[in-house]
């Protein structure tokens, strides 16, 4: 039953999503998430909504300060990225854009597993098709994306269906940790944050979509995925080991790579890690800590693809061995680029300096030392592979010699609005905090804190350019868990035909031979000059045939 | 760039950092653990970490790299 008369903000998205190719206007397109984010805003705290479906009673709208958060984030940034893509051509791509993220809004907003899983399922299709709408070589990354995302959805169906049998109710709340399911739904929900053996799929599918859809690609999947951890798993101490592999293999793997948007690609998953991480102490400044990070890693992250995108959109290239020295012809794309790269590596007065310090506050109220000391290698560790490396290859490094200019208007409005939503956030943390779900204390500025942190990031500076020699670009790819299914398995099926093909013309010789044999033999007998075969005269038949009724004569007269 | 403005660069980037190296003489610097009582942790640890992710990860290419068109063979 419907409460009230209330407009669902994701269900908006996804309708106006359907019927987006009516429309030809694609102005119209950014007034849709400004309505859903003021009937949003319109809605206490608390509130909730349910339909009846069989038996059950799906919560399609709880609202609570953590649901809200991510709401507002996820309408804004794709606010921000509507208009930065009104020069996209493929309008198939910016309406799976508003499914997608309406349906990322419904996970958010839904307070029962039913429900998350439909939108759950909808997202990744949804997804899948923006990554199709980059170009003709999308096409098996975005089946590969597919084969993970519902390899993922399906287990997280087997981990609810027994979930729900189990405690007979379909509510998503705290999952006390009592049976495998909750360990099931876990998995799933981890493949979506792009942990371990999985992470892959990040920085296979979104640098093939195109320059505006990695952006939306960016925001909303692995978010989503952090949010259900934050609401069903805070404390789990496995996430802590899991998210510390994610933030290793993003810096690892984003240092030896050569492609602009999979560094990038890669970075997510890093921090990601931090976030997983963060839920995993599940303390109450850890948990915020974790919401904050989200909320400003996706606008700096939304900002460097944008970056990397006008790029990718001016010059048509992504590679760091064919860029260089764009500094000069585009300026404007240069300082946004490097606003959202101080912004990921917790640069005083960013907005990552106040989201990421909440995390590691947390790890030393919980005397973690050694996490302490991993997250603060880390920390370097992306300002080495995100924070100078983007920056550097892209815009200095050598001249390219490569024709260019800053993108069209709307594109540098865009980005020159986030950047100045990252320096804002960075400047005036508290108006970030009043909107996290449990009350903050923690002071980032104090001066210990801000020289802690430049002594680190620029001393990583100095080895980044000591080491530059180590560090040039190649022509490379660095092989992943996905090697397993993109060139194991066809070896793999290479290797059984191979057998196969010898099996068969050996054991068809064999058997020929045998057959041949069989079929000899029974010309022999039953063929025209065998025994068994053989056409005899009439006359035999004859005289058999006396003998036969003579010696039955003889047997009736004399017996 | 012409090399004197990359000179120039490098002169003021060193400064920066020995200022930075010697503010712990002037800052009491919280330490939260044994390790991060040492004198200006922040700068070396963060120099050694950096150092030591680009040789894992020159270590991890060595084994993992391939050519960029690996796969569409």
């Amino acid at each position: 039953m419907i409460n009230s008369i209330f407009i669902h903000p994701g269900f908006l998205l996804i309708i106006f999503g359907i019927l987006l190719t009516l429309i030809k206007n694609k102005y119209i397109t950014i007034i849709i998430p400004l309505i859903s984010f003021f009937i949003l805003t319109l809605m206490p705290d608390g509130m909730q909504n349910t339909i009846s479906y069989h038996t059950n009673e799906l919560i399609i709208l709880n609202i609570d300060k953590l649901s809200k958060l991510f709401s507002y984030i996820f309408l804004l940034i794709l606010f921000f990225t509507l208009i930065f893509s009104f020069n996209q051509s493929n309008r198939k791509e910016i309406s799976a854009a508003f499914i997608y993220a309406g349906s990322a809004i419904s996970v958010i907003l839904c307070g029962d597993l039913i429900t998350l899983f439909i939108f759950w399922e909808i997202m990744a299709i949804a997804s899948t098709i923006i990554i199709w709408c980059g170009s003709n070589s999308s096409y098996y990354s975005g089946i590969r994306y597919l084969f993970v995302h519902l390899l993922g959805g399906s287990i997280l169906l087997i981990g609810i269906i027994g979930y729900v049998n189990y405690s007979g109710s379909i509510s998503f709340s705290l999952i006390d940790n009592t049976t495998i399911f909750s360990y099931i739904i876990l998995a799933g929900f981890l493949i979506n944050a792009g942990a371990p053996p999985f992470s892959s799929w990040i920085a296979d599918s979104y640098p093939s979509a195109s320059w505006s859809g990695t952006v939306f690609l960016s925001a909303f999947t692995t978010k989503t995925a952090v949010y259900v951890l934050i609401r069903g798993y805070p404390g789990y101490e496995i996430l802590i080991y899991i998210g510390i592999f994610m933030i290793f293999y993003g810096i690892i793997y984003a240092i030896l790579e050569n492609d602009m948007r999979r560094i990038l690609s890669y970075s997510i998953v890093n921090q990601v890690g931090f976030m997983v991480v963060a839920v995993g102490i599940g303390t109450e400044i850890s948990i915020n800590g974790a919401s904050s990070h989200a909320f400003t890693h996706i606008i700096y992250k939304a900002l460097l693809l944008m970056s990397a995108g006008s790029v990718f959109y001016i010059t048509g290239k992504t590679k760091c061995t064919d860029l260089g020295g764009l500094y000069k012809t585009m300026p404007i794309t240069m300082v946004c680029g490097i606003i959202g790269a101080l912004s990921i590596s917790s640069f005083p007065l960013t907005s990552g300096f106040v989201s990421k310090s909440l995390t590691m506050q947390a790890s030393i109220y919980e005397e973690m030392k050694i996490l302490w000391i991993l997250l603060t290698m880390a920390s370097a560790g992306v300002f080495l592979h995100a924070g100078i490396k983007f920056p550097w290859f892209v815009f200095f490094q050598k001249d390219s010699k490569l024709k260019a200019s800053d993108p069209p208007v709307n594109m540098k409005t865009s980005m020159i609005i986030l950047s100045c939503l990252c320096i804002l956030i960075g400047i005036f943390p508290g108006a970030l905090y009043s909107f996290l779900p449990y009350d903050v204390t923690y002071v980032p500025y104090t001066a210990d804190h801000i020289i802690s942190q430049l002594q680190l990031l620029l001393f990583s500076g100095l080895a980044f350019f000591l080491m530059l020699k180590y560090l040039k670009r190649t022509l490379t790819i660095t092989l992943d868990f996905d090697w397993f299914w993109r060139k194991f398995s066809l070896l793999l099926v290479n290797e059984f035909n191979a057998q196969m093909i010898k099996t068969i013309t050996y054991s068809s010789k064999k058997y020929m031979n045998v057959a041949n044999k069989t079929i000899k033999a029974l010309h022999k007998h039953n063929g025209p000059s065998g025994i068994l075969g053989r056409s005899w005269p009439t006359g035999n038949m004859a005289f058999w045939t006396t003998l036969l009724l003579g010696s039955f004569l003889l047997f009736y007269l004399f017996w | 760039m012409h090399s004197k403005q990359i000179k120039r660069l490098w002169i003021i980037f060193i400064t920066v950092l020995i200022i930075l190296f010697f503010s712990d003489l002037l800052i009491d610097r919280k330490s939260y653990f044994k390790i991060d009582e040492v004198f200006a942790f922040p700068s070396i640890y963060g120099f050694l970490s950096c150092i030591f992710l680009i040789v894992i990860s020159k270590v991890i290419g060595i084994f993992l790299k391939r050519k960029d068109d690996y796969y569409d063979k």
